[in-house]
């Protein structure tokens, strides 16, 4: 190995090798500043005219930019051709793509994701076992946070080819409560308590209407759904008010819920 | 009878309102308010804003409290136009023949502001005067939340069956097609309406919004919309509360509404 002698290092820090490197250094912290006041302003700007996944994207095609501008202007200071650089780099890029073909594929998936909006960021969506928020969209990977705070990293290509329930698209959505209840009940005595608990529920909405269905004659006994629109933020408040009043009136109606006979002990 | 609405309270004295179907209770000491509200089954009637001291809210009610800079003591109502749309659904449907203009007449919830008093007053909370429920207008996938009212709507407006607290709305419907125009729920824009009192009236009472909302059924498909020909059939009395206004759309923002139409992206 060659190692520099003194009188080398010496002729290395002349007054244009120090003005060089000064100007390498100015560069990379001017166009990092630059970038990031863009990025913020371009933020603040579009804030209120764009989704948080657009302002994302935004964000991060601006920042990725500008550093690879800076590279390529540091890069010049040193002489270095960008144009074989290039050339060199596309032929760079297949090799590692055949060699990285899984997080090359997350890439792809990744666009596909983003392209076809089938979620963004703050959505809820469930993936497989998962439930959660989406806190990124990343070209590799999506990470959500589930509701009991568990960070979550998805691959993208795992979206792709998996079956995405997106529950917060729609502004409004539907309860179902299903339950049954014992042979013999006041049906029509039900639908009316039913429908009653709906009314007095300021978190259900009264248009679309409630939706009362006997769905079958089950082993156990009637099967019953009753359905209620609500907005999606209030979810929890109209799960817990509606179970709440409904048990507490059919309580008070007389009306019973079937429940499996307990399997006999051998 | 208290025409302005303003009462001094004193320090650490628990104040109560009975304002129709609404139960205020209002704390003020040095920097801070505290206040609570609900509503209840039982309409107060004649309508009285007498507030009553030393009277303590329900233990189960919640508390707000509000740290105000102002040195001001005393406390003012004002009534102000719901903050969202409303829809009056009748019990039974209306039909307005072909080429005819239909004067109907329909009650409109309105709110209390509550804020304090002096040279510079500062709002410290508004409140609904009755139990509002709300529904959706449109599809499940896009449409508006609003306000459902069920008290129906009249040809008189001596005929309109309400709390003494709604507004009255006049409504013109004028039906240029060739068909009945049937109808048995009426949409109204919340940043439409006015409200006005007559001079010598109640601060609570007598309350009439403008007349300007004009549903046209056009002249063959039937459809209609809300006429934007404002200022139109202003009552008599004094303007109490301009219309909640909706931010107005920047143009930036209109052609990208129309960007997302035509490219179908978003």
């Amino acid at each position: 190995m060659h190692l520099l002698m003194p009188e080398e290092l010496r002729s290395l820090f002349t007054l244009d090798t120090l003005w060089v490197a000064a100007r390498i250094i100015i560069v990379l912290v001017v166009t990092l500043l630059v970038v990031r006041f863009i990025a913020f302003v371009t933020i603040q700007v579009f804030k209120k005219r764009f989704s948080q996944q657009t302002l994302m994207i935004i964000k991060k095609t601006i920042i990725y930019s500008g550093v690879t501008i800076a590279w390529m202007i540091v890069l010049a200071q040193f002489g270095l051709n960008l144009t074989a650089l290039l050339g060199a780099a596309g032929i760079a890029g297949i090799a590692i793509g055949f060699a990285a073909q899984t997080s090359v594929s997350n890439v792809i998936s990744g666009v596909f994701l983003i392209s076809e909006k089938s979620f963004s960021v703050g959505d809820v969506i469930r993936v497989g076992a998962y439930t959660g928020t989406v806190l990124t969209i990343d070209l590799l990977s999506v990470k959500i946070r589930t509701f009991d705070n568990q960070y979550i990293r998805l691959p993208n290509e795992t979206l792709i080819k998996t079956e995405v329930t997106n529950i917060t698209r729609f502004p409004i959505r539907r309860y179902n409560m299903e339950f049954v209840v014992k042979f013999g009940s006041d049906l029509v005595l039900l639908k009316e308590i039913l429908l009653d608990c709906a009314r007095s529920n300021t978190n259900c909405l009264d248009e679309p209407e409630p939706l009362f269905v006997i769905n079958t004659f089950g082993r156990y006994g009637i099967e019953v759904l009753f359905g209620i629109w609500f907005v999606k933020e209030d979810f929890l408040a109209v799960r817990n008010s509606m179970m709440t009043s409904v048990h507490q009136k059919l309580q008070e109606a007389g009306i019973e819920f079937a429940i499996a006979p307990p399997v006999p002990q051998a | 009878m208290n025409r302005s609405a303003q009462w001094e309270l004193d320090d650490g004295v628990v104040y109560h309102w009975a304002i129709g179907s609404l139960a205020l209770w209002i704390c003020r000491t040095v920097g801070e308010w505290s206040y609570a509200w609900t509503h209840t089954d039982q309409l107060v009637l004649p309508l009285t804003d007498t507030p009553s001291p030393h009277a303590l809210p329900p233990e189960d009610l919640v508390w707000t409290r509000v740290v105000s800079a102002s040195p001001a003591t005393g406390v003012a109502f004002a009534v102000r136009p719901p903050d969202r749309a409303t829809v009056i659904k009748g019990e039974q449907a209306i039909a307005v023949l072909p080429h005819t203009t239909a004067e109907l007449f329909a009650p409109v919830p309105v709110w209390i502001t509550a804020s304090t008093i002096g040279d510079k007053p500062q709002i410290l909370f508004e409140v609904p005067t009755q139990r509002l429920h709300r529904r959706w207008f449109g599809s499940p996938m896009q449409g508006t939340l609003c306000y459902s009212v069920h008290a129906g709507f009249s040809t008189h407006a001596s005929e309109v069956s309400a709390d003494p607290v709604y507004a009255l709305c006049p409504i013109r419907v004028r039906n240029l097609s060739n068909e009945p125009f049937r109808t048995d729920a009426l949409y109204i824009q919340s940043d439409q309406l006015n409200l006005y009192r007559p001079e010598d009236s109640h601060w609570l009472h007598n309350l009439v919004t403008n007349s300007e909302i004009t549903t046209v059924a056009a002249a063959d498909d039937v459809s209609f919309a809300v006429s934007s020909d404002r200022g139109k059939g202003r009552p008599d009395g004094q303007l109490v509360a301009r219309a909640r206004r909706r931010h107005e759309e920047s143009w930036w923002k209109r052609g990208y509404v129309l960007f997302q139409r035509i490219s179908n992206y978003g």
